[in-house]
Order: structure tokens, then C-alpha cells, then sequence
């Protein structure tokens, strides 16, 4: 496991997104919700690497309508955006979802910021996660993609099955994953040349 | 309300305006030394391995009464072929780390070998900066030649470059791996923005005398001499500053409108004050002195610093010499009145005048001083029409949607990283590669290109729903959103036009660092100076008060040896 601090965290997972040319706003989301997660110890570094890869060749095209297996919402980029929406119309979302600890990211980062009650249930209706002010509690830290129903609530919900998310303070990451993140990375950086150097200070 | 100084985001938020800044008391350098000051930190050279050549590693302490940090120095030989202030450099004089508490045996192992090795280096969590230094060549090797025959060195060349050691990088925040900084830290020193990076610069203007007197006794024996206390005082540290700070005002609109709205909100103030004591109005004629002294001996070879300075002066000096001018001072509303006549000096001039005001009441921004920081982690309620968003961009951003932004010359140039140690640079478009990979510093034309967007849709189309559609306008929907509150968070001027200057927005925040003697290289650098004047810990042990804003250097003759 490699050693990170939160900036690290964030800034390489923005160069990262931003190495296979995402949009500069979903990549600095992106960023903020791993943040979040390492701040939680909860793991996401797999689940964006597999992203990394995959549209690398590929272009993303956000997407809410996600109500069959293969056309999984991809929490890591859009979730904030998706509860943006929720709140935006009132509405609940359900669908199938890839890496939904980001769901468990985003709506413990609205929370924080404007106090709204979210909870997320499983296909089977079992809460899993709910925020409540700054506090976000879960059912475990682990998730598995599959059908969610997410849903601003009213009230506090009770439930005594749910751990309350707390900071750690030192956030590692896999050594695989962060030199696969480091390395698409650099894909957003420009080569060399020698009238390029001429365009930085010092000149 | 005094409309003498213009608050107006359109006239404060352009680049002109930006960069004629200077430093003032609620400038992060100054704020240190106050609390340093007033809480009396004691430092220490806890160890000094440096041999005779200069090559070694030292610690110096400081204890704050609730924390010990200590700077570890890594002194290294290197030729002068290899000293190089830019980024891409990967040999320096001088690499060195701020850490919290005292490093065990271990950890000094892990840092002696990674401190040298800066951004490829393996960091510890306790590691609150990362930073290295060149010598000034000139400077230090006369100082280091003179001291040891038994003489200081010559006045002008320490009144010309007046540091030492200039620093080429001082990372903070989480870089590379180090502490990440924290606004609900119980310290100040970890929770003040830039406070870590300011103590690291202040702690290597001690080393730098501590080591030029070590050096000095090394090769000149018995026949060298100490560096003069008020010579050691006056030097500070220096500092070569490039276009990365340019995508970290950007990045930070927040924190940018706190540090201005809270410069503005207390010059006016100050300025609207209808009685002002007699002991405050000859501080600031006192003042007025200091700072056409100040100006005097900042020598610049660019020639467009080098015509403000001058300007500067003259106005400077004629102010000084008005004794009508200077009347208006001891009636009511003395400072309204008196920038109500001479309201038409240069910018350079009117912000020389803001730092003395600020100066002259040290209470009131010292009040300020510990709200310079902010929380930026900032969600946006996207609960809008599209309607909402666009009287909001007719508000607050019609510099950047007017007509003439659509010409050719506003998208001139593009910003980016290089894969080069990630050096920001400065692209023009159609003729550097690499527009693809931009960075998004172009608010003005993402602004002019929503707006148009906008158009194609209906009014009452939610926000939230547009970024669906389009996601690549998110983050600039979102900036708009976020900085309706914070009226000085964007420049109001395009940063990729082709008259833009860099260099004014490096002097915008070295500024707010403190930076005197700003010395522009090109449009893209500059050399500045930080902690010239700063007292030296022996001197706030002593609880020597030192007034060190506009310092100056007092004249002295370096031709007479002095006995050690």
C-alpha cells in the first residue's frame, strides 16, 4: 500500500480523469468524492482504474436512465450531478449502479453543505446508507454494484443496523492502482519540445 | 460611504489593478512575525553538521508554546552551471523540509534521502513544507569573501539584491505527499493559509546568516568578522516565482475574494474615519518617508516596473513636499480628504498609500488578520432555470461576455502542464501543441460560450437538466453558481488575451505573502524578496520592536575592517 495525503489523492485522480479526457467539472467532482472516501477509508481505487481502462477507448456519455444491467450508472463521475438532480426535482432515483460507494461520497458531501437527508436502499428495500447533517451512516463500507433506490427524505430515518462513517488519518492506496492512476495522469500532461521549454518561467 | 476607493469588482478585479499590490500588515509574512512577536517562539540550531565547503545537513527549531517544528537543511555543492531557478531544475544549493516536532534517527535517515530528491522523493505525513534555494551568487560570494577579511559587504549590492538564498519552490498542502493543510487544525501555524510556507522562508533567512558566519570563520580565521546586526536584519530571503500561481488563483475564487474583500473593507474603514489621533497622522507622514525611501533602493531592470517605481517616486516625493496636502491631515476626515487630492497618482502610488493607512492602525487589521482563510469544499444548489443562470452571468460577468471578447486576440493564448516536473506554461494557440490538454484558466471564453449556449434553450429548463445534456459545461455553470456570492473571486480580465500579463497575477498573491522588491525577469517571472527588515530571533528574544514595513536599508561604509 502507498502512503497519500488527501491532495495527492485529489490532484492525481483529476489528472487521471483528465487523461482520458473527461470533462474538467466531472473530473474535479471526481476528485472531491475519492477525497471523501479516503478521508472514510472506504476503498474506490480498483473501481477507478477499471474506469480508467475501459474509456480510455471508449467516450463516457452520462446517463440516468440505467434500469438494465448493462447500462450501469457510473457513480465515480456522475454521482454528484445525479443528486444534484434529485434535489433539483424532488424525485427518487433507482437504478443499477457501478462503484455506489460514490453515492455513499456524494450524498455525505451534500449533506455537509446544506444539511439534506438522503438514504439509499438496496433492491431488497434494506437501507444502507443515510446522511443526516454532517453524519453519514452505513450498513458496511463495502459495496458490490447492483440496484439501489436513492431517496431525499423528510425525516431522520432510525435504524440501529447503520455505523456511523468516520475520519481516519492516514489514507492509503493500493501500489498497483496508484501507479495506474499516476500514469494516466500523465497522459493530460503536454511533451516537450524545446520551444516549449522557452514557455515556462524563467525565460 | 468613501467612493475614493473603488471597491467595485470591475475596476479592483482587472490585472493592471492586480498588479500593483503591496505587501501590508495583513500580509501572511507579517502576520507570522506578530505572532512569532507576540507569542515569543523560541528558536534553536539544534544541530549543525556543515562543514568548512558548506556541505552538510542542519536543524533548527522552533517552539511555538504548543508545537516544536523543526527546519532540516540539506546543504549540497553544485555547480554554477547546474543552479537553475526553474521548475525543471533537479540540483539546488539548498533543499529543505519544515517538520512537525523533532524528527526521530529514522526519520532524519528517510528525509536525508528524500528531501534532495524534492518532487521524486518519498514524503513523510510529517513533513509540512518541501522547498529548496540557490545561493545569490553575487551576493554571497562577496558577503562570504568580505566577512572573512574582516569586512561587511558593500552597501550597494546588499541594498541591490538583499538576499542570500532564494527559494525556487516552497511546497505546502499535501504536495507530493506531506501534511496535508487543515483550516480546523488546532495550530495556526498548520491552519493560516500559507503560514507553513511563510515560517520555512523565515527560518532560511536565520540559516542564511547563521551560515554565511559559519563560512565566513571557516576560511578567514581569526580576521573574519560576523555579519553587521542590522545588515543581518535587513537581508531576507528571496524568491523566484513562475506561471504556477497563476492556475492557483483561479482554482481558489473563494479564498481570493476573502483576502480582497477583506483588504477593501478595512481601507474603507479607515479611510472614512472622522477623527484620527495626532500620533496616527504623524505615523503616516513618518511613513510617507519610509516608503519614497523604500522605493528609492528598489532597483528593477524592466522597464515597465522600472517607469511605475519612478512615477512612484516623484509622486511620492511630491506628496512629502505639499504642505497643503499634508495640512489635510489634521482636519476631519484626514485620509478622505487627502486621497480626495491627490486622487489621480498612479496605482503603484495609491496602493503604497493603502499599505501606510493599514499600517497606521494596527488593531484593526490585526482583527482582520486571522479571518484570511476559508472553507472551500463548496456544493451548489442546482435548483435554478436556466433564466436565473443567465441574469446571473449579465451581473456578474458582462466583462466577460462583451462583444469585444469575441475577437481573436482574447483567445491568444492557452495554459498547460508540461510533462516536464508538470511546469505550467503558456501556450499560443495554432502554434504550440498541447490546446487540447488546457487547462481550464480561460473563464472568460467557457463564459461567452455558455452564455451562447444558453440561448439554444428553453428559459425554464432546469440547470441540472442542462448538464445532462451537457456535462463539459459543468464546471464552468458551476463557478458562475458558486461565486454569485463572492464578488472578487474572478479577475475580470480574459487570461489567455494577448496583452494579458502573467506577471500581475504572481504580484496579486505574492503580495498577499508579503513579497517586497518585486523584480520582474519577463511576463511570465520574478524575483521578489520575503522577511527584508524581519527582526531575527535573537532580536524578538530580546523584545526588540521592529517596524520592518518598506524596509530600508541605513547607510554604512563597508571599506573599514572591523575587529571580530
Amino acid at each position: 500500500m502507498t502512503r497519500v495525503s488527501l491532495n495527492q489523492i485529489n490532484s492525481e485522480i483529476v489528472k487521471a480523469i483528465r487523461g482520458i479526457n473527461l470533462e474538467w467539472g466531472l473530473a474535479y467532482e471526481t476528485g472531491k468524492m475519492c477525497v471523501f472516501l479516503s478521508q472514510h477509508n472506504i476503498k474506490y481505487s480498483r473501481e477507478i482504474c477499471y474506469l480508467l481502462n475501459k474509456y480510455n477507448k471508449i467516450n463516457y456519455i452520462p446517463n440516468l436512465i440505467c434500469k438494465e444491467k448493462e447500462n450501469l450508472f457510473i457513480a465515480p463521475f456522475f454521482s454528484l450531478s445525479l443528486i444534484e438532480n434529485i434535489i433539483s426535482k424532488k424525485c427518487q432515483w433507482e437504478g443499477y449502479v457501478f462503484a455506489p460507494q460514490f453515492l455513499i461520497a456524494a450524498i455525505g458531501m451534500f449533506a455537509k453543505e446544506f444539511n439534506i437527508k438522503f438514504s439509499i436502499k438496496n433492491k431488497k428495500n434494506i437501507l444502507i446508507a443515510k446522511s443526516n447533517k454532517s453524519k453519514v451512516c452505513v450498513l458496511k463500507r463495502n459495496l458490490n454494484s447492483d440496484y439501489y433506490f436513492i431517496s431525499q427524505e423528510k425525516l431522520c430515518i432510525q435504524s440501529n443496523n447503520l455505523s456511523l462513517l468516520k475520519k481516519v488519518n492516514e489514507y492509503k492506496i493500493d501500489d498497483n492502482d496508484w501507479s495506474t492512476i499516476l500514469s494516466f495522469g500523465k497522459n493530460s500532461f503536454v511533451k516537450d519540445s524545446i520551444s516549449s521549454k522557452e514557455k515556462g518561467a524563467g525565460y | 460611504m468613501n467612493h475614493l476607493i473603488s471597491d467595485l469588482p470591475n475596476d479592483l478585479m482587472k490585472l493592471d489593478n492586480l498588479g500593483s499590490f503591496h505587501s501590508t500588515r495583513l500580509s501572511f509574512s507579517r502576520q507570522l512575525i506578530n505572532e512569532i512577536f507576540k507569542k515569543q517562539w523560541v528558536f534553536n540550531i539544534l544541530d549543525w553538521k556543515i562543514n568548512n565547503k558548506g556541505k552538510g545537513s542542519s536543524i533548527i527549531t522552533v517552539n511555538t508554546h504548543e508545537n516544536i517544528y523543526s527546519l532540516i537543511v540539506f546543504a549540497h555543492l553544485i555547480t554554477d552551471e547546474d543552479r537553475s531557478d526553474r521548475v525543471i531544475a533537479d540540483k539546488w544549493d539548498l533543499t529543505f523540509t519544515l517538520f512537525k516536532g523533532v524528527p526521530s534517527k529514522k526519520e532524519l535517515i528517510h528525509l536525508k534521502k528524500n528531501v534532495p530528491l524534492q518532487e521524486k522523493g518519498q514524503h513523510l505525513n510529517k513533513q509540512i513544507t518541501l522547498s529548496r534555494a540557490n545561493k545569490s551568487m553575487r551576493l554571497y560570494k562577496h558577503t562570504l569573501n568580505n566577512l572573512a577579511k574582516g569586512k561587511q559587504p558593500d552597501f550597494n549590492l546588499i541594498r541591490d539584491i538583499g538576499y542570500l538564498l532564494r527559494t525556487t519552490a516552497v511546497y505546502g498542502n499535501g504536495k507530493f505527499g506531506i501534511h496535508d493543510f487543515d483550516i480546523k487544525d488546532n495550530c495556526k501555524v498548520l491552519r493560516n493559509p500559507f503560514w507553513a510556507e511563510m515560517l520555512t522562508v523565515y527560518m532560511l533567512k536565520y540559516f542564511s546568516i547563521e551560515l554565511i558566519n559559519f563560512l565566513a570563520k571557516a576560511k578567514g580565521g581569526t580576521t573574519s568578522i560576523k555579519l553587521d546586526e542590522k545588515i543581518s536584519q535587513f537581508i531576507g530571503t528571496g524568491n523566484a516565482t513562475g506561471l504556477g500561481m497563476a492556475p492557483y488563483i483561479i482554482n481558489h475564487p473563494k479564498l481570493i475574494h476573502t483576502w480582497i474583500d477583506n483588504k477593501y473593507k478595512l481601507l474603507k474603514k479607515i479611510s472614512s474615519k472622522k477623527v484620527v489621533s495626532q500620533n496616527r497622522i504623524k505615523f503616516i507622514i513618518a511613513s510617507l518617508k519610509k516608503a519614497y525611501l523604500h522605493i528609492c533602493q528598489w532597483k528593477v531592470e524592466d522597464t515597465v516596473q522600472k517607469r511605475k517605481i519612478l512615477k512612484s517616486r516623484k509622486e511620492l516625493s511630491s506628496i512629502i513636499n505639499n504642505k497643503k496636502v499634508l495640512s489635510l491631515l489634521k482636519n476631519e476626515f484626514p485620509l478622505k480628504n487627502f486621497l480626495s487630492y491627490i486622487k489621480d497618482v498612479s496605482q503603484e502610488t495609491k496602493e503604497i498609500l493603502y499599505s501606510i493607512f493599514i499600517e497606521a492602525f494596527p488593531i484593526m487589521s490585526d482583527n482582520i488578520s486571522n479571518k484570511m482563510s476559508c472553507d472551500e469544499n463548496e456544493l451548489v444548489n442546482f435548483n435554478h432555470t436556466i433564466s436565473k443562470l443567465k441574469k446571473i452571468i449579465l451581473k456578474n460577468y458582462l466583462w466577460a461576455i462583451n462583444k469585444n471578447n469575441k475577437y481573436k486576440n482574447n483567445d491568444h493564448y492557452f495554459w498547460y502542464v508540461s510533462e516536464t516536473k508538470e511546469e505550467p506554461r503558456l501556450g499560443v494557440k495554432n502554434l504550440d501543441n498541447g490546446y487540447d490538454k488546457r487547462l481550464p484558466l480561460d473563464i472568460c471564453l467557457q463564459v461567452n460560450k455558455l452564455y451562447f449556449l444558453l440561448n439554444k434553450y428553453s428559459k425554464k429548463l432546469k440547470i441540472s437538466d442542462l448538464i445532462l445534456i451537457n456535462p463539459e459545461m459543468k464546471y464552468i455553470i458551476k463557478r458562475i453558481l458558486i461565486n454569485e456570492k463572492y464578488k472578487y473571486s474572478e479577475i475580470h480580465e480574459s487570461l489567455t488575451h494577448k496583452k494579458m500579463k502573467p506577471i500581475d497575477i504572481l504580484r496579486f498573491k505574492l503580495s498577499f505573502f508579503g513579497a517586497t522588491k518585486f523584480d520582474p525577469k519577463s511576463d511570465l517571472w520574478t524575483r521578489i524578496t520575503l522577511f527584508q527588515g524581519a527582526p531575527l530571533p535573537y532580536q524578538i528574544i530580546k523584545k526588540q520592536k521592529i517596524e520592518w514595513f518598506f524596509p530600508i536599508l541605513e547607510n554604512y561604509d563597508s571599506s573599514i575592517s572591523q575587529p571580530n
